[in-house]
């Protein structure tokens, strides 16, 4: 099973201003923010309750559209995910997250 | 002595509510302690429909790791390079959110290898005696 959305960070965000002044460049934290948000769309009662190893491979830069593609592997707990501009790997890695279903 | 915002910012290159830590508590060669209330800043940049996310966590513990190379490379009388956010691993959340914690955010970071360029830093952040977030850190030269 997997879940892919497409996604940019608009140049107006908050955090671009001062990451860094003359050279913005969208926080590591921010893609993962969106990561949490793709997979709240895909699976609502779900939970981030780590992450066991992200790695971020190339810079993304405002306004530059990127896709998040989630995994869903053997264990119900972790969810792989990757971003990709243009099919280039920018970051990639493994969600712990806790499923809050009755 | 503590070190205080102004000099943090001529330590790493985050500018403006970019620049999350408030203060350096203590710091020797292999670790530093910061401290911060910018998580409850309703202006904080890092905030996403007015919360701001426990995974933003890592971003206080990388600063905190720049914040420490920057401090290490100037004692050693070289020039501060930039250091960005490589990797995180075995990272765990306690929280959901970070906004709506009263106490100050205290950042450990410990360094674990690396020297000059990439380093790695066992980090915890904590509000009083309750953990927050902990995870390995990997911090690279912008080149």
């Amino acid at each position: 099973m997997s879940f892919e959305i497409c996604r940019a960070i608009r140049a107006d965000h908050p955090s671009l201003a001062g990451h860094f002044p003359g050279a913005p460049t969208v926080p590591g934290v921010v893609i993962l923010d969106e990561v949490v948000a793709a997979l709240a769309e895909w699976r609502k009662d779900s939970q981030l309750t780590g992450m066991r190893a992200v790695k971020f491979v190339l810079p993304l830069k405002p306004e530059q559209p990127f896709t998040i593609c989630l995994m869903a592997k053997g264990a119900k707990t972790e969810v792989d995910f990757c971003c990709r501009v243009d099919g280039r790997m920018v970051v990639e890695g493994r969600l712990e997250i806790r499923c809050d279903k009755i | 002595m503590a070190i205080a915002k102004a000099e943090i910012r001529t330590l790493i290159p985050h500018a403006g509510l970019m620049c999350l830590l408030d203060s350096v508590l203590k710091w020797d060669d292999e670790s530093i302690v910061c401290a911060s209330e910018t998580h409850r800043d309703p202006a904080n940049p890092l905030r996403r429909d007015g919360r701001l996310s426990a995974l933003h966590a890592f971003e206080y513990g990388a600063q905190a790791a720049a914040v420490h190379g920057g401090l290490r490379a100037r004692s050693a009388g070289v020039a501060t390079l930039p250091y960005y956010l490589a990797a995180l691993r075995d990272a765990h959340l306690q929280v959901i959110r970070l906004d709506d914690i009263d106490l100050p955010l205290e950042v450990r970071a410990q360094r674990l290898f690396g020297d000059g360029g990439n380093a790695i830093y066992e980090c915890h952040i904590a509000a009083g005696n309750a953990p927050l977030a902990d995870g390995r850190i990997t911090v690279m030269l912008r080149t």
